[in-house]
């Protein structure tokens, strides 16, 4: 099980942000950061760390960062 | 679904048109985003290294108009074997007259020839296959397919969505008549109510909603691709290579995975040339030298999508030359 503060670390590291300013509940475009390149930047970075694939139909449905932790947690 | 079939007709050769001039997308995207790190996230997340951009002033008849003359040349065709000229392309040389006319006289193609543009963008090319076929079968005739866009004349220099994606490019695709030649099928889709996600407004600059098209291509391009093959009881190991408009590479990888296609069958080039809208299915035949059977789709702008499975010979002629 992937702790949650590691992966918030770790999204917080592509995103260029401080830790502190992103949660679970933190939605897509609420940062400025977070657009539509950066959320494909985010499925890439995630599959080659975590080895979590998301299928592409998918990928539209991931709104929060907790959508992405979910892929990834196991 | 729709399933349109043409027989009887042969894609003589390709040739593509690239602008000579480049811009190294690394640098251009630290320019735009005011970020090295930035750049770097925005390079890897699309997979577009250099993108091949137009001179100031040229234009996509321009491009197109030096890929024919090179491919009527290459198949040995004299302009007066020409029965039809089309041209796709939504930034043409002149609203008015079209480029397909205008192609015409280029060419010296003869007078009483069907000559008309097809305003579609990034999923034009197998619409204009299609109909190409169909002019082929009419006429009994060689029909020439234009396909081409100068995008660089319509981006706005600092627009995030657009700048690290789009480049230029101009293509001719000669199809012959020919009673042996391997069936062709082909479907389209429209999702007006998604239009918004891309447009070129008259007098402005392309914009884009880069996740409602991604959206788009995830999961109604994907879902569309699909059922095409279960209708017409084909599978991905029927086909030698899968070749998608080049949107973003690592989307058609993705794409191409959820489509079940062995990496090794995805035909890529625009991580070294871009995205050149409807051209990019052209370009890439030619760039990777694509035959056999093919299976070929384009999604963009409208929104709209196209999907054909073509038959590219052995004896076909495929070349690129730059402008």
């Amino acid at each position: 099980m992937v702790a949650k503060e590691r992966f918030l670390e770790f999204v917080a590291n592509v995103l260029d942000v401080p830790a502190g300013e992103i949660s679970l509940g933190t939605e897509y475009e609420s940062i400025p950061q977070w657009d539509s390149v950066m959320h494909l930047r985010l499925v890439m970075e995630l599959a080659s760390e975590y080895g979590a694939d998301i299928p592409i139909e998918k990928v539209p449905e991931i709104k929060t960062l907790g959508a992405f932790y979910d892929f990834i947690k196991d | 679904m729709q399933i349109l079939k043409v027989d009887g007709v042969r894609i003589a050769g390709i040739c593509a048109c690239l602008p000579k001039g480049s811009e190294d997308n690394f640098a251009r995207c630290a320019e735009v985003y005011g970020s090295e790190e930035r750049a770097q996230s925005v390079v890897k997340a699309t997979g577009i290294v250099t993108r091949r951009i137009a001179e100031p002033g040229v234009t996509s008849l321009d491009l197109c108009v030096a890929a024919a003359k090179e491919l009527l040349a290459s198949c040995s065709v004299d302009a007066s074997e020409v029965g039809a000229v089309l041209s796709v392309t939504f930034t043409p040389a002149r609203q008015m007259p079209c480029n397909a006319c205008q192609a015409q006289r280029l060419l010296d193609l003869p007078e009483d020839i069907v000559a008309f543009d097809i305003g579609l963008a990034c999923s034009g090319y197998a619409y204009g296959l299609y109909i190409a076929a169909q002019l082929v079968q009419h006429t009994g005739k060689k029909v020439l397919l234009l396909d081409g866009d100068v995008q660089s004349a319509v981006t706005r220099r600092d627009d995030e969505a657009t700048v690290p994606v789009l480049a230029d490019a101009g293509t001719a695709t000669l199809l012959v008549p020919d009673v042996s030649a391997e069936s062709w099928s082909f479907s389209f889709m429209s999702k007006g109510g998604g239009g918004d996600a891309l447009q070129l407004p008259f007098g402005g600059t392309i914009s884009m909603d880069g996740f409602a098209v991604f959206s788009f291509v995830a999961m109604d391009v994907s879902r569309f691709i699909k059922e095409y093959m279960a209708q017409i009881g084909v599978t991905p190991e029927s086909f030698d290579r899968f070749v998608p408009h080049q949107a973003n590479i690592y989307m058609i990888k993705q794409l191409a995975k959820s489509l079940r296609f062995a990496p090794e069958k995805l035909a890529v080039s625009g991580d070294q040339v871009g995205n050149s809208a409807s051209a990019t299915v052209p370009v890439t035949i030619a760039w990777t030298n694509a035959r056999g059977r093919l299976l070929v789709s384009g999604f963009g702008g409208g929104l709209s999508a196209s999907v054909a499975s073509v038959f590219l010979d052995q004896a076909a002629v495929l070349q690129t030359i730059e402008f």
